[in-house]
């Protein structure tokens, strides 16, 4: 929070970034979270 | 020094000191001569985070990373995987490749994509599969199909009912884990050797209640009920196997990103906050829907969950969402109302359920990225977080919503440290955050900037 209350933005120097895309491929993205959301860690 | 790292994912003290001892005599000697204890895990105890936490010595926050799928930016719904591009800090194998010493990394959670180090890295099970360039350096691929017989990432389509075929696949995978480990560690150079083995944790979501009288569904008998007990057993051979084939004098190190517990039921998050009011949708869903594909109206809510292992709640705010309700001014007072709200729920029975709600900015030095307004352990984790809508059973769940899930996360896993000259014992105040500072410590390393932990031996 800044001070006066108001939400800080988000800081941008750590955390997943548009360098990320290339990572998964549509598909394989869709595998990873199917995976992910049997083994109830995402739903 | 020489430091091998044994990653028991999900590795629970209950279990491993207590409960299966006795079945473990190779474990039980090692803690004979470790300083050991339970280790306090990250704010959530996830796997992604944790192991990078552990590895770097900084906290979720400090990484930007919340869990497997983190917001982008505030918009609604673009989601990004945590994979190893987010974790931008070094961790111990970055470190000691520019002091020129070799590491050997397997299956260490948060290492897909594979980055360049000195020595090699076989990546985790976020590797989507072993099709891809999923080791580092690539020809190290072709080895490791050759030496497994074809390595397996994780256990396949875990959410089913094929109980038997699931429980082979958690044994050999931990086998072949562990036979992988074996020959790195034999043929290839290095300071560090670390990996990880998933099995104890797809073994305990997949048959706590059969195991564990803990679990209120446990119902002693029945054709699993041993099956705890014969992969420690295992785990057990498998350890003695690998011990046996370090070099003389290497600093042993079995640890654990988390533990375990029963998991009592689901709570449906995103259902209460529509009778709550902060949620409101367009279309009511047909059907059991996750949140992102929910008709949300926007314009008309204040607060939305995703869902998990622990809860995760998002503020809709005024120039910071696209659609926000909430004014910057009041947010506040918005967040402190909520943490009373989830705070005081009961369960299914009407007893209060404890559960706890964070504000980021209370467990972490610094909050990167796009982080949760509040962090939400339901029932203290014995609950976990249902973000789906639609479900049609009210707020609580019990049966195979999505599967069938028998445990959740629990906020202390074990640490045992065995080395030549290093102290021995039991010890209860260990975190996590200790684990990187020990082992810069033990290799002559300085810590880098922003760790807090401590050196623990």
């Amino acid at each position: 929070m800044t001070t006066d209350g108001t939400p800080a933005e988000p800081e941008p120097a750590q955390g997943p970034d548009e360098d990320d895309e290339d990572v998964y491929s549509a598909s394989e993205e869709d595998q990873i979270a199917a995976r992910l959301e049997a083994l109830g860690y995402i739903d | 020094m020489r430091i091998a790292l044994i990653g028991l994912d999900c590795g629970t003290p209950g279990l491993l000191f207590d409960r299966y001892a006795e079945e473990m005599p190779t474990l039980a000697a090692l803690r004979a001569r470790s300083l050991w204890g339970p280790l306090e895990s990250t704010a959530p105890p996830i796997t992604v985070p944790a192991w990078s936490c552990m590895l770097s010595g900084l906290t979720p926050g400090e990484l930007g990373v919340y869990g497997f799928r983190n917001r982008r930016d505030h918009g609604y719904g673009n989601l990004a995987f945590a994979t190893s591009r987010a974790i931008r800090a070094p961790r111990l194998w970055d470190l000691l490749g520019q002091t020129g010493r070799d590491s050997v990394v397997l299956g260490v959670p948060g290492t897909y994509p594979p980055s360049p180090i000195r020595g090699c890295m076989v990546s985790c099970f976020l590797a989507p599969s072993t099709e891809v360039e999923f080791t580092f350096p690539p020809e190290v691929r072709d080895e490791v199909q050759q030496v497994t017989g074809g390595y397996t990432l994780d256990v396949a389509d875990f959410r089913a009912d094929d109980k038997a075929r699931i429980a082979q696949q958690v044994f050999d995978m931990t086998e072949q884990r562990f036979a992988l480990a074996r020959h790195l560690a034999t043929t290839r150079p290095w300071d560090f050797l670390a990996f990880v083995d998933m099995g104890p944790d797809r073994l305990h979501h997949g048959f706590w209640k059969h195991c564990v009288p803990d679990h209120p569904k446990h119902r002693p008998g029945n054709r699993y009920a041993d099956l705890f007990r014969d992969y420690y057993r295992a785990l057990d051979r498998h350890l003695a196997d690998f011990l046996e084939v370090l070099p003389d004098g290497t600093t042993v190190l079995v640890v654990s990103d988390h533990g375990g517990q029963p998991m009592l039921g689901g709570f449906c998050f995103n259902e209460w906050l529509l009778r709550e009011g902060l949620l409101t949708l367009s279309s009511p869903p047909a059907g059991p829907t996750p949140i992102g594909k929910a008709a949300i109206d926007w314009s008309r809510t204040t607060a939305w969950g995703d869902g998990g292992y622990y809860g995760r709640l998002f503020l809709n705010v005024e120039g910071r969402e696209p659609q926000g309700t909430v004014p910057a001014r009041d947010y506040e007072t918005v967040r402190d109302q909520l943490i009373g709200k989830l705070e005081a729920l009961v369960d299914h029975e009407g007893r209060p359920m404890g559960t706890r709600a964070f504000r980021p900015q209370q467990l972490y030095p610094e909050v990167r990225g796009v982080a949760p307004d509040l962090i939400v352990y339901f029932g203290d984790l014995r609950w976990r977080a249902v973000g789906s809508l639609g479900l049609g059973q009210g707020l609580y769940t019990f049966e195979n919503d999505t599967g069938p899930d028998d445990a959740n996360h629990a906020s202390q896993g074990v640490f045992m440290l065995a080395g030549d000259g290093l102290p021995s014992g039991r010890a209860d105040d260990m975190s996590i955050y200790d684990v990187a500072p020990t082992l810069q410590h033990l290799f002559g390393l300085p810590a880098p900037p922003g760790q807090r932990g401590k050196v623990l031996a």
